[in-house]
């Protein structure tokens, strides 16, 4: 069953367009990557999908029904989760209130949600009372993936997760996402430029130039001599 | 020297309530509000009309109001909030949605700090009123402070609002998703928080700060229809100084530039009177202001408690 489908889809920034036509689906369980070099417009489909950014054209359906122009509030109220790649914590509140302000929406009791996701992130639960803007690198991208979780998303979109992480970080981060799909049985978009990130995903997109080029099984993907000659540097 | 202390902590107290208010503005709305000086003046002169209508209910003992006072600040709270969210309705809640510059959204706000203060003029008239005339008796207080019953209510008072301020940024929903949009907007959309209903919060807050603060101001000094718009600049000092958006930095830059103004002025004022010269220094304050703040923004661009904001 499709969680997303995105139906030639075509948005951009003010008069101009950044994606064109753009067709992808998801199904739930699944991990899917997006790949393409810098200014492709990768970031621009996330931040569409999450309500960030209004389609000129096209249709999303988001567990069946159409959510085009749909508010961001309205995306995450019906189980869609975005991490941005950069300012994707909130530097001057602790990380238990980041944790708390990601489930927003939600009336009940946090704690034991917040229990799960450090059991994740283990590395937070010692770190609850730091402000998010001291924490490293490392940490601050394992927050705002721990923030994305709060809402328990059925669609969790992260954008370039393991971009300026140290390479063992990146290894961590890779497991982690392994994981949450594993946990949560949801399904992970995953914007990325690393081999290792996309031998994680089921299928994969390449998009170039705001616009799919290729589309199919990770491993067709990746035997692919032209994307790996083109993106991953042969 | 420990007189001038104590009333420069007074007027500090004051000018925090105000920069507080005009910082959470500065932060979440992303403009200097140039009205908030006249929202200010407004909150003075709504609670003195509503001293006007209520029954006279006596003075509470050494102080130089009673429960009638109480009341007025009360609804002159309401009527202030409703104003400036009516304002907010009016013109800035569409400039917004017509997605206009910060510098456009400031100069709207000077157009709308000349209308409410002509209509200040327009219903009460330029002339200088007073809520009480009542001369009142300093008390001598432990370490040689003297001080009026009402400046320690001012003091109190503004203690305790600052404070609930602060609990209430702190530990509610709706004051972590304020501190959450003043962070990051579009983060926290992606969130789930409802911009528009922390902006409504926002003009609530500084609301009730610029109608508690312009009372204050009221009791301690006078009612003018230009107050607010003169309190303009120790405001806004205020906040450069401690930084725009940073609560703390508010209430050390209000304090500071409360007491630096008094001090100063003050000593001068002495120095002069001792030297037989005979000058008012006291209309020079808002150039100690100005001193001060262009020399922590040569020192410290962001203020003293500011971030630079991605």
């Amino acid at each position: 069953m499709n969680i997303l489908k995105v139906k030639r889809l075509t948005a951009g920034y003010g008069a101009q367009d950044v994606i064109f036509d753009v067709s992808v689906h998801i199904d739930l369980g699944e991990i899917i990557s997006v790949i393409g070099p810098n200014g492709a417009g990768k970031s621009t489909l996330l931040k569409v999908l999450a309500g960030i950014i209004k389609p000129k054209s096209g249709d999303i359906l988001f567990k069946g029904t159409s959510v085009l122009g749909k508010s961001p509030q309205y995306m995450t109220s019906r189980g869609l989760s975005w991490v941005p790649q950069e300012d994707n914590i909130f530097p001057s509140l602790t990380v238990l209130e980041n944790l708390e302000v990601g489930a927003y929406l939600l009336k009940e009791d946090l704690s034991g949600r917040i229990d799960e996701v450090c059991q994740i992130f283990p590395q937070l639960k010692e770190r609850m009372k730091q402000t998010a803007g001291s924490l490293s690198g490392g940490q601050r991208q394992m927050l705002a993936v721990a923030r994305g979780l709060m809402m328990h998303p059925d669609l969790l979109l992260l954008d370039e997760p393991t971009s300026g992480l140290a390479p063992t970080l990146v290894h961590m981060m890779l497991e982690k996402i392994e994981e949450i799909a594993l946990r949560l049985g949801n399904a992970v978009l995953l914007v990325t430029q690393t081999l290792d990130a996309v031998r994680l995903s089921n299928r994969g997109y390449l998009i170039s130039a705001g616009a799919i080029k290729y589309e199919d099984t990770t491993e067709a993907l990746l035997t692919n001599r032209e994307v790996r000659d083109l993106y991953f540097g042969g | 020297m420990v007189d001038l202390l104590i009333s420069g902590i007074i007027y500090g107290s004051i000018i925090t309530l105000g920069a507080i208010g005009l910082t959470l503005m500065s932060d979440i709305l992303n403009f200097f509000n140039f009205a908030y000086g006249d929202f200010f003046t407004l909150g003075a002169f709504c609670t003195l009309a509503f001293i006007g209508f209520l029954p006279d209910l006596g003075t509470f003992s050494h102080l130089s109001f009673g429960w009638s006072m109480v009341i007025a600040i009360i609804l002159s709270i309401g009527v202030t909030v409703l104003i400036m969210l009516f304002f907010d309705y009016l013109f800035f809640k569409r400039l917004r949605d017509l997605g206009v510059t910060s510098l456009f959204m400031s100069l709207a706000s000077l157009g709308v700090s000349f209308v409410i203060r002509a209509i200040i003029n327009i219903i009460w008239g330029p002339k200088v009123r007073y809520y009480s005339t009542t001369i009142q008796i300093s008390k001598t207080l432990p370490f040689g402070i003297r001080m009026k019953p009402d400046e320690m209510v001012i003091l109190l008072c503004a203690f305790i609002l600052v404070f609930s301020i602060f609990y209430y940024l702190r530990q509610t929903k709706m004051g972590k998703a304020m501190r959450a949009v003043s962070d990051n907007k579009i983060l926290a959309q992606a969130s789930g928080i409802d911009n528009k209903h922390v902006i409504m919060w926002t003009w609530i807050i500084s609301g009730v700060l610029a109608a508690v603060a312009g009372t204050f101001y009221g009791i301690q000094v006078q009612l003018s229809p230009t107050m607010g718009w003169n309190f303009l600049i120790p405001l806004f000092v205020a906040v450069i100084m401690g930084g725009v958006g940073s609560f703390w930095g508010a209430l050390l830059g209000g304090m500071t530039i409360g007491i630096a103004e008094e001090l100063i002025t003050g000593l001068i004022q002495n120095t002069f009177t001792l030297m037989e010269i005979q000058a008012n220094i006291s209309v020079y304050k808002p150039a100690v202001a100005f001193v001060f703040v262009i020399i922590i923004l040569l020192l410290k661009p962001y203020g003293i408690l500011g971030k630079k904001k991605g």
